[in-house]
C-alpha cells in the first residue's frame, strides 16, 4: 500500500515540478499526434474524395438500343428508379436528330440540362451553362458549328420546319474536342416535340460511382435483365478509375507512413533528452536504495501519462487539421473516423516508449557516486 | 575562442549533439523525400493518366466530322476532307516532341460485307514510323488507347489482319480466327475489341488496307495524339482565347510550357492545313486530378514541416535547460548575453548542417523507394531540393534556439549554479 502511494507521489511530483520542460515535450508530442491523426483521416477518406474528382471524366455508362436507332424513354426512367442505392450519380437521355436551320441542316440533341453538368464536366463553355430542364428558349451550340454558321454568344438560331419556326437564344458555346462541337444542344422535351419523336431517346449516358468496379457488375446484371438493350461501361473512363485510384491511395499511404515514422521519432527526441538530463535525480534515488525496476517503472509511467494526455489533445487538434487539409485540397470536409483514434494512440505511445527506453538503458548502469559527485 | 568552445562542447557531450543531429536528420530526410515526390509527382501521374487515351485531335482545317452514331445517310457533310498520311511524322518534329507519347491516324468509311454496310476504321496498331532521330519509332492504338480490351491478339499492321468491334462480332458470330473476304481480299480477325464507344460497331483494320478498300490511298481523316501535359492555368486559358493578344514574354512562357493548348498550337504550326484541338474530356480532367494530388502532397509536406519544426524546437529547449548551469557559469565569468546566444546559435547551425546533409541523402533514398514502389521507376532528382532542405533545416534549428535563447537574459547565475532552474 505504502509502495503504491509512494509511486503515485513520485509520479505526481515529477510531473508537477518540471512543468516548463513538460510543456515543451507535451507540445511536441501533441503536434506529432495531430499530424498522425489528420493524415490517417485523410488517408481513409482519399478513395471517396479522389473518386469524386475522377468523375470529371464524365459519363462512364451507356445504354442504347440494339437494332433500331431509338428506344423508349421508359428504359431511362427504369434504370434511374431501380438501380442500387448510391450507384448512379446522375444520368441523362440523349435524343439525336437533324433539323433545318435557316442556313443549313444541323444536328439537334435533346438532353436533360440539369444532369449534363456532371456528365460532361470537361466542356469548356464560353457564356453560360443552361442549368435547368424545361428551358425551351435557350440552346448551347458546339464551337465548330457556331463558327460555320457564324453565330456569336447571345445570337438567335432559327429552326425551320414546314411553316413552323423556333427561335433559340444561344446561351453557351461548347469546346469539347469531340463530336459535340458540331451539335446544337436543347432541352429534351423540345427536341422530342420538334423531331416528332415523343417519349423516345437515342441512348442514355450515366455517371456512376465506380470505386470497386461496381459499374462492370451492374452492366452484367442489366444485360441479363434487358437483352434488348445495348449496355456497356465506357471503358475509357470506367476501367481506369480503379487503377488511378489505387495509385493515388498507394502514394498517400506510403507518404503517410513515412511522415508518421519520421515525425513521431523527431518529436520524441526531446523526451529522450529530458530523461537523460535527470541522471542526477535517478542516481540519488539509487543511492537511497531504489531498485532499477522501480526507476524504470517510474519513468515509463511518467512517459505514458504525458503521452496519453498529449495524444488526446493531438487527436482533437488533428480533427481540425484534417478539415483544413480537406477544405484546401478538395473543398469538402473529411469525415472523422473512429479507427483513426486507436491508430494515433498506438503510434504515439509506441514512439514515446521507444524514446523513453533508449536513455533508460544508460541510467540503469549509473554509478550513483560518480554522477552525484558531478563527473 | 568560439570555435574552441564549440569543439569542446562537441567533444564533451557528443551524445547530446548527436541527438540534435538525429532530430534535424529525421526532419530533413522527411522534407527532402516529400519535396522530391511533390516535384516529380505531376509528371509521373500525368503518365499514369495517359491510360485515359489521346488528348489531342488533329483534323483537316475545313473538316467538320459528324458523329458516327448518326449514320451517313443523315450526314449533311457526307464528303469528308482528308489529310496526307506523309505529313504525320511531322507530329514528332515539334518543340515538345519528347512529351508526345504516341499518335494514331483515323480513316473512316463504309464497306460492303456480305451485302451489308459495315463501318470501317483504318488506323495504326503498332506501326513503325521513321521519324527524325528515331528510325525505329513505333506508335499506334496500342500506345495511345491503353483502355482498349482485345480478346485474342492485336493484328500485325503489315499483314491482312484486323480487329472486330464486340457488338459487330456478336451480331455476326465472329470469333478470333474467323476468316473474311473484303473487296476480294482474304483477311483474318485476330481479336475482338471492347472499348465502350463507337469502335464496338466497326471493323478496325490496318491503315494501308483501309486506304486500299476505300480508294483513299495515302489519306487519313484525322489523327489522335497522346501528349504529356501540365495542368491548364490562367495563362493557358488566356492563350486559348487568343494567342495573339499575349505580349512577347507571356507568349514565350506559354509556348515553352507543355500546356495542351501550346502543344496543339505547335502541331498546327508544323503541319499545314490542320486544326489540332484538345480533347477536353481527357485534357481538362487530367489537369484537375494532377492538381489535386500536387496540392495534397504540398499540404502533407507542410504538416510534416510543422511536426519537424516542433520536434527541433522542443529538443533545443530541453537541451538549453539542461545546460542552464553552464550558461550560469559563463555569465558569472562575465560573458555577454550575445556571446552565449552566439554559441548556442552556432552549435544549432552546425548540427543542422550535418543533419540536413545526411538527411538529404536519406530523403533521396526514401523518395526512390516511393518511386519504385508506386511507378516502378526512379523519381527525377532535382537539385533545388538540397539547398532548400538545408536552408529549411537551418531555419527551424535557429527558430528552435530562438525560443529558449530569449531566456539567457533572464537567467540569474546564482540560481542556475545553485541548482534551482
Amino acid at each position: 500500500m505504502a509502495a503504491v502511494n509512494m509511486r503515485w507521489r513520485l509520479l505526481y511530483r515529477a510531473l508537477s515540478r518540471r512543468n516548463q520542460r513538460l510543456i515543451v515535450v507535451f507540445l511536441a508530442l501533441m503536434t506529432g499526434a495531430a499530424i498522425i491523426n489528420s493524415l490517417a483521416s485523410v488517408y481513409f477518406d482519399i478513395n471517396i474524395k479522389m473518386s469524386r474528382e475522377l468523375r470529371t471524366f464524365g459519363a462512364n455508362f451507356y445504354i442504347g438500343p440494339t437494332v433500331s436507332q431509338e428506344m423508349p424513354i421508359s428504359a431511362f426512367n427504369d434504370v434511374m428508379a431501380n438501380a442500387p442505392d448510391n450507384l448512379i450519380e446522375t444520368g441523362s437521355p440523349y435524343l439525336f436528330g437533324t433539323a433545318r436551320s435557316e442556313l443549313e441542316k444541323v444536328v439537334l440533341v435533346g438532353v436533360n440540362f440539369s444532369a449534363i453538368g456532371l456528365l460532361v464536366p470537361y466542356w469548356q463553355v464560353e457564356g453560360d451553362w443552361i442549368s435547368v430542364d424545361f428551358d425551351n428558349r435557350n440552346a448551347m451550340i458546339g464551337r465548330t458549328l457556331a463558327n460555320r454558321l457564324n453565330i456569336k454568344l447571345g445570337d438567335t438560331l432559327n429552326l425551320v420546319k414546314d411553316r413552323e419556326r423556333k427561335a433559340l437564344k444561344i446561351k453557351g458555346i461548347i469546346d469539347a474536342g469531340d463530336a459535340s462541337d458540331n451539335m446544337v444542344f436543347v432541352n429534351l422535351d423540345l427536341a422530342q416535340e420538334w423531331l416528332e419523336k415523343p417519349d423516345t431517346m437515342s441512348h442514355a449516358l450515366f455517371s456512376m460511382n465506380n470505386m470497386e468496379g461496381e459499374v462492370e457488375n451492374y452492366a452484367h446484371d442489366l444485360k441479363e435483365k434487358h437483352p434488348e438493350w445495348t449496355v456497356r461501361p465506357i471503358r475509357k473512363v470506367s476501367s481506369n478509375e480503379g487503377e488511378v485510384l489505387s495509385k493515388i491511395q498507394g502514394l498517400m499511404g506510403l507518404v503517410s507512413v513515412i511522415i508518421l515514422l519520421l515525425s513521431t521519432l523527431c518529436v520524441n527526441t526531446s523526451l529522450t533528452a529530458i530523461i537523460r538530463e535527470r541522471q542526477k535525480e535517478f542516481a540519488l534515488q539509487k543511492s537511497l536504495g531504489a531498485s532499477n525496476r522501480s526507476i524504470i517503472t517510474q519513468v515509463l509511467s511518467e512517459t505514458v501519462v504525458i503521452a496519453v494526455l498529449a495524444t488526446l489533445a493531438g487527436c482533437i487538434l488533428g480533427i481540425f487539421l484534417a478539415q483544413i487539409l480537406g477544405q484546401t485540397v478538395f473543398s469538402s470536409s473529411i469525415t472523422p473516423r473512429l479507427v483513426v483514434v486507436p491508430i494515433t494512440f498506438a503510434m504515439s505511445l509506441f514512439a514515446a516508449l521507444v524514446a523513453a527506453i533508449i536513455p533508460l538503458r544508460r541510467i540503469v548502469q549509473i554509478q550513483p557516486a560518480v554522477v552525484l559527485k558531478g563527473e | 575562442m568560439i570555435t574552441r568552445m564549440i569543439s569542446q562542447s562537441w567533444r564533451r557531450n557528443p551524445r547530446q549533439k548527436l541527438l540534435t543531429v538525429l532530430t534535424v536528420f529525421l526532419a530533413a530526410s522527411l522534407l527532402s523525400a516529400l519535396m522530391t515526390v511533390s516535384i516529380d509527382i505531376g509528371d509521373k501521374m500525368a503518365r499514369e493518366m495517359k491510360s485515359y487515351g489521346a488528348n489531342i485531335l488533329i483534323e483537316p482545317a475545313e473538316q467538320a466530322a459528324m458523329p458516327a452514331l448518326m449514320g451517313d445517310d443523315d450526314n449533311p457533310l457526307a464528303v469528308k476532307s482528308t489529310l496526307d498520311e506523309k505529313d504525320l511524322p511531322a507530329i514528332m518534329g515539334i518543340f515538345w516532341r519528347n512529351n508526345i507519347l504516341g499518335f494514331a491516324p483515323l480513316l473512316d468509311g463504309k464497306i460492303q460485307l456480305d451485302g451489308h454496310n459495315v463501318h470501317l476504321i483504318g488506323t495504326f496498331f503498332d506501326q513503325n514510323i521513321p521519324v527524325p532521330d528515331e528510325p525505329e519509332y513505333r506508335t499506334g492504338q496500342k500506345t495511345i488507347s491503353p483502355y482498349w480490351q482485345v480478346t485474342g491478339t492485336w493484328p500485325d499492321d503489315t499483314k491482312p489482319e484486323l480487329l472486330a468491334g464486340a457488338q459487330l462480332a456478336k451480331q455476326n458470330n465472329w470469333q478470333p480466327g474467323t476468316n473474311l473476304t473484303i473487296s476480294g481480299q482474304a483477311v483474318t480477325i485476330t481479336g475482338i475489341l471492347s472499348s465502350g464507344s463507337d469502335e464496338e460497331n466497326a471493323i478496325i483494320a490496318p491503315l494501308k488496307l483501309a486506304q486500299q478498300w476505300l480508294g483513299l490511298e495515302g489519306k487519313v481523316h484525322a489523327a489522335k495524339v497522346s501528349a504529356l501535359t501540365v495542368p491548364e492555368n490562367e495563362l493557358s486559358k488566356k492563350a486559348i482565347q487568343n494567342p495573339d493578344a499575349l505580349d512577347a514574354e507571356t507568349y514565350d512562357r506559354w509556348y515553352c510550357t507543355a500546356y495542351v493548348s501550346s502543344i496543339s498550337h505547335q502541331l498546327e504550326e508544323s503541319i499545314p492545313g490542320i486544326v489540332a484541338r484538345p480533347i477536353w474530356q481527357v485534357a481538362a480532367s487530367e489537369g484537375v486530378i494532377i492538381d489535386k494530388i500536387q496540392w495534397l502532397l504540398v499540404m502533407a509536406t507542410l504538416a510534416a514541416l510543422l511536426a519537424a519544426a516542433m520536434g527541433v524546437a522542443s529538443l533545443m529547449t530541453s537541451i538549453f535547460m539542461e545546460r542552464s548551469k553552464e550558461i550560469g557559469l559563463m555569465k558569472a565569468l562575465g560573458a555577454h548575453n550575445w556571446m552565449i546566444g552566439l554559441l548556442f546559435y552556432a552549435e544549432a547551425v552546425l548540427s543542422s548542417l550535418i543533419g540536413g546533409l545526411v538527411g538529404c541523402l536519406a530523403g533521396w533514398s526514401i523518395a526512390q523507394f516511393i518511386g519504385w514502389q508506386l511507378f516502378g521507376e526512379p523519381l527525377q532528382f532535382s537539385w533545388i531540393v538540397v539547398p532548400s532542405v538545408l536552408v529549411i533545416s537551418i531555419i527551424i534549428a535557429v527558430i528552435g534556439t530562438w525560443f529558449p535563447a530569449r531566456r539567457i537574459t533572464r537567467l540569474y547565475p546564482v540560481e542556475a549554479l545553485y541548482g534551482r532552474s
